[in-house]
This record gives structure tokens, sequence and C-alpha cells, in this order.
């Protein structure tokens, strides 16, 4: 057989017959599209969702959560764990009446060390953070998010050495704290306000727990395993017998990774399954298009038997006829699902992330929708008998 | 060229029994040859066209092909067979639509063993040969009777076959077109192609250098309703009639 005047036959065939060719290609587009629109915007949400996390939760670092947390607990852990590199508790968040010449807001409030700026990852864009003399002065200083401060002191005012009342308590503001935008709970970091701790736990919070420290350890991939040490030295520091429930979390990055991805998994699962029944239904309705194309084209069936093709040749060719279809329908799939996630990461400010495996999966569910939907009419066509065909 | 010896097919029909289409048949063609097989329809002939062209096969029987038996052959021996021994020509032309003359002509060399690098020009030969030299990218709706059948029989010469069958090839034509593709097969007889041309009708299978009869199943060299002076002495059935007897 000649495979090439068989495909440039089968070709104009396609080309001849439009509207039909075209009903068979719509269902692969769409499925195909709605695979690889979910897998990019899948890939793209992650990566933008742990890019930010880690803003919070970098690899390697530990959080501990727990309304009993003091001070010394986190020294404890510091002087037992050699791996531990760097640690900052924090005091937080309630939110506090911010008042300034009159005009009042709600903001939250939170306690820091000095070890906050690089452990919690937040520095300042204007004046300075909290030198050690704040912490052990409990100074009534205060670092404020550059949106509360145009909220306060109106856009393009200095908030350098302006002067708050936090709930009954005056601070003078010494710092505008770097931009951070919305947390994944929704909350704009950049209304927040940092004080020292010491000052936050005497003057605002009268507690002498911290709620919450960050540990930073030196080795990234170890951090599951130094965070069951961690829970150790907690359980010893606050009495708590075997058995007994603990009184403090405890989350690490790699946690929360997984965390990450598993929530993602499912968005992209639902997306699949999506993909998969609309592919489903495409391949039923090419099948059913070509059983009646060969029903159509059964004189030509016959035709091509006299003239010497063998039933593997005329299955060859109808089973050619669909997969090209499918194949290039996959190909204009892509580019749909493509542009349609485009579209919907500049609505959601999300990236697009496309892969070649992506692509190569695309391509084979187009494939194998083509195998599928054509090996039935393909045979029924080659098992044709020419006499009856020529009738 | 065709050797056929006691050939002999029976169909079951539902209710009615057995029915002997073909019944003992012998048969030869010699190479070179313009024989005409003619004979009412309900003869058998159609049956023993498809036996010979091998699209179906005989229950009992020899047939031995350009020197070859073809009992033996898988059904893909036979395909290969058909595509480089046999040039069907039918009576409904059987042409691909909405393709080009030329792109009709070709379809055989598809099923080829050659490489089909030259198919456009042997196709675009195949056509000339047959006249229409001037219809090559014509779309069979944009062409005659006549001319689709031209097309048709380009197309069964493309793989220069051993022989050909012509199944009621003017079935579909009026006198004028009927006769000039009768013309057609006498000028390729002569160029040295071997026709087997198949009809009813006894005046068109009188211009073939022989003719012979089939009627319920069995053939004879001479008709029982044709004189010696070739006048229709018995009317036979004509349920696909569409020329009109000379009188």
């Amino acid at each position: 057989m000649n495979r090439k005047l068989l495909i440039q036959s089968s070709l104009r065939i396609l080309l001849r017959n439009k509207l039909r060719t075209l009903f068979m290609s719509v269902g692969v587009m769409i499925g195909v599209g709605t695979l690889i629109a979910g897998q990019s915007l899948g890939a793209g949400v992650e990566k933008e969702i742990k890019q930010r996390v880690n803003k919070i939760f970098s690899p390697g670092s530990i959080m501990l959560v727990s309304s009993t947390l003091t001070y010394s607990d986190v020294e404890a852990i510091e002087s037992q764990l050699d791996q531990v590199i760097a640690s900052a508790p924090r005091w937080g968040y309630a939110e506090f009446e911010i008042s300034f010449q009159g005009s009042n807001r709600k903001a939250a409030v939170f306690g820091h060390t000095v070890e906050g700026e690089t452990v919690w990852n937040r520095s300042v864009t204007e004046g300075r953070f909290f030198t050690s003399s704040d912490i052990s002065k409990a100074a009534r200083v205060a670092l404020i998010g550059h949106r509360l401060a145009e909220l306060l002191f109106g856009e393009g005012n200095d908030a350098i050495d302006q002067e708050i009342m936090i709930g009954s308590v005056p601070f003078r503001i010494i710092g505008v704290l770097e931009p951070q935008g919305i947390d994944p709970h929704g909350e704009d970091r950049d209304e927040d306000i940092f004080v020292p701790i010491t000052t936050a736990m005497q003057r605002l919070y009268k507690s002498d727990y911290i709620g919450i420290a960050k540990l930073i350890v030196s080795d990234i991939e170890a951090v599951d395993d130094d965070a069951d040490e961690i829970a150790e030295i907690l359980r010893e520091e606050h009495h708590i017998a075997v058995g007994e429930d603990e009184d403090f979390a405890i989350y690490t990055s790699k946690f929360v990774g997984r965390m990450i991805q598993k929530a993602n998994k499912v968005l992209t699962v639902y997306m699949m399954v999506a993909a998969a029944v609309v592919l489903l239904v495409a391949a039923i309705v090419i099948a059913s298009i070509m059983l009646v194309v060969v029903r159509e084209r059964i004189a030509e069936i016959g035709l091509r038997k006299a003239l010497g093709a063998t039933e593997q040749n005329i299955s060859f060719q109808f089973l050619a006829e669909v997969v090209t279809v499918t194949l290039i329908s996959g190909v204009l799939g892509i580019g749909l699902g493509l542009g349609a996630a485009s579209l919907v990461s500049m609505h959601i400010d999300m990236p697009v992330i496309v892969n070649l495996n992506q692509v190569a999966m695309a391509l084979g569910a187009a494939l194998a929708v083509g195998i599928a939907s054509g090996i039935a009419p393909a045979r029924k066509a080659a098992r044709l008998d020419p006499v009856e065909a020529l009738r | 060229m065709i050797k056929i010896r006691n050939i002999s097919k029976t169909y079951q029909r539902p209710g009615e029994g057995e029915l002997k289409v073909l019944d003992q048949v012998n048969f030869e063609v010699e190479r070179g040859e313009f024989v005409a097989i003619v004979g009412p329809s309900g003869s058998g002939k159609t049956t023993l066209m498809n036996i010979l062209g091998l699209l179906d096969t005989a229950d009992v029987g020899d047939y031995e092909l350009a020197g070859k038996s073809i009992s033996s052959m898988s059904a893909n021996e036979l395909a290969k067979t058909r595509n480089s021994t046999i040039g069907f020509v039918f009576q409904q032309f059987h042409l691909l639509p909405r393709t080009t003359a030329t792109e009709n002509v070709e379809l055989p060399l598809v099923y080829s063993s050659g490489d089909g690098g030259d198919a456009r020009n042997k196709a675009v030969k195949a056509l000339c040969r047959v006249g229409l030299e001037e219809r090559l990218t014509h779309y069979p709706s944009e062409l005659s009777g006549g001319q689709q059948q031209r097309v048709a029989i380009a197309r069964a010469l493309i793989n220069d076959p051993d022989i050909i069958l012509a199944d009621e090839p003017t079935g579909n034509l009026d006198q004028v077109a009927g006769q000039q593709i009768i013309d057609l097969f006498r000028e390729l007889n002569e160029a040295g192609s071997t026709i087997l041309l198949i009809t009813h009708d006894p005046q068109l299978a009188r211009q073939a250098a022989r003719v012979v009869h089939i009627n319920d199943g069995r053939l004879t060299a001479a008709a029982p309703w044709v004189s010696d002076d070739g006048a229709t002495a018995v009317q036979p059935i004509r349920t696909e009639t569409q020329q009109g007897t000379p009188a």
C-alpha cells in the first residue's frame, strides 16, 4: 500500500467534508483544551501560592503555635537543638483600635523581636527595624504597613516620627514595613503594625505567653525530623505525660508544601475528570458520525476493495482519517486551552505554566480518542462484502 | 488468460430454498481477446463477473487467472491480484465524488506496491488514452455520463491490467455515449488489451469479437433468442433497459 497517496486522499476527503470534520473535532478541541487549561493553570496556581507562602514559610522553617507558649520555651529549644539557626517569637494578632489625630482604624498588632526582620522575612522600606535596646526597654515604638500609613496620615505624608495611639498607649512610628500584599487568608498585610514583643506583652496584651514562634533550621530537608525533636522538648517544658494530648501545634515548611500540593491536586483532578468526560462524549460522537460515514461511503469502500484494497488497508484508512482529525483537533485544543488559561490567569493574577509533559499528555489523549472512536467504524468498513457494497 | 472449470454457485434464499446461480460453467478467455458474455438479468452473469473479478468465490470448480490458480490464494493475495491483474468498469461508474478525474484515476495506485512517485503522470497518461486530456481537474459532477465512464476506464487501465472486466458499462448511458464507450473498448482491444464485456444487450454484445451466452446459470455458444441474421426473435426479460432495440 502506498501510505502517502492514501493519506493525501484521506486529507482531501476530510477537507471536502468540512462541516462533518468540524463536528468531529469540536469535542476533542474542548476536551483537550480543558485538560491543558486545567493543568497549566493548576501548575501556575501552585507555583504562585508556594511563592507567597514561602515568604512566611520559607524552606527550613518551623512554626510553633500554642496559647501557652512562652519565651523560655523558645530559649530551651534553641539551647538544646544545634540545628536551630534562628528563632523569632511573635505576639499577635489581635486587632486594636489605632487612632491618630481623631481618626480611628482597626489594625492587627504583632509583637516582634530583632530577629523578626530576617526570620519572619519582613524588613522596612523607610526608617529602621527594632534594635535590641527597643526590646529590652520595651520601647513604645512601632513599624507600620504602608497602606495603613496612607490611610492614617494621608497619601505622600511622612509616617516616620508620627505619634499614634494603640488602644490607650501612645507609640512613635520608626519605620514603614515592606509591602507584602494580601495573604492566603485574604488579610491585607500592608495594614499591619509591628511593635517590640516585650512592649506588646507588657503594655498591650498584658500576658506572659507569646502565641507563635518561628524557627529556622540548618537542613531544609530534615525539617520534619527537627519538628519531632522540638515536640519532645515542648512536651517536657509543658510537663505533658506520655499519652496526654499536646497543647501546641508544630507546622513545618514541608508540611505546608504538602498541604498546598494536596489542595491543588484536588483542583487539577476535578479539571481532569471534566476533561475526561468531555473526551468520552467526543469519542462517542465521533464513533457515531463515523459509523454513518461508513454507511454513506459503502460504495467507495466496495470500489476500493475491488481496486485491490485489503481489509487492513480499509481499516487503516478509516482509522487514519479519524486519528488525523483528533490529532489536529488536539493541537488546536492545546492552543484553545492555553488561550483560555491565559485569560483566566490575567483575571486572577496567577501565572500559566506549560510543560512538555502536559502537551504530550494532551496529544496522547487526542490520539486515544481517535483510536477508541475509530476502531469500530474501521472494522465495520473493512469487513464489508465488496459485492454487497458495489450493488 | 482466464480458465474456469466446472464452476457452480448456489445461494440459499430464506423460505424459498436453494437457487443455483451458476451450474457447471466452463469458460476460457485468451490473451488479447474481446469477449462478451450476454444474458438477461437473473441469468447469473453478475455472479460470474464477481467470481471472475475475485470479488466472490465459487462453491466448486477451478479458476486459473493469468496462469495462477486462485483457489489457494488468501484474502490479501486476492486483493493484490485484483489490483495488479484486473481493471474493473462498472455500470454506475463508481467514481469518488468531490474528487478530480486525475485523483480518481490514481486510486488503484494507492494499493499498488510501487512508490507512487509518478502517480500523477500515469493518471494523466491514462486519461489521455481515453480522450479526456481536457478534463484532468474536473470533478465527476462536472462531467457527462460518457465522460465519467471514460474516467472509470482510465482508472481500470492505470495498472496495465491483464484483463478489463466491464459489467454493463453502457447501462447508464444514452445510445451515442454507450456506442462511444464500446468503440473505446474496441480501440483498447486493438492496442492489445484483453476485454471481457458483460451485458444484457445482444446488440451491444455482437460488437465483441466473440459472444458467449448465459442463461439460467449455464453458458451456451448461441443465444436462444437471436436468429442467424442478428434480429431479435424472442424478447428477453429486460428490467434494466435504457436503450431502444434497433429495428
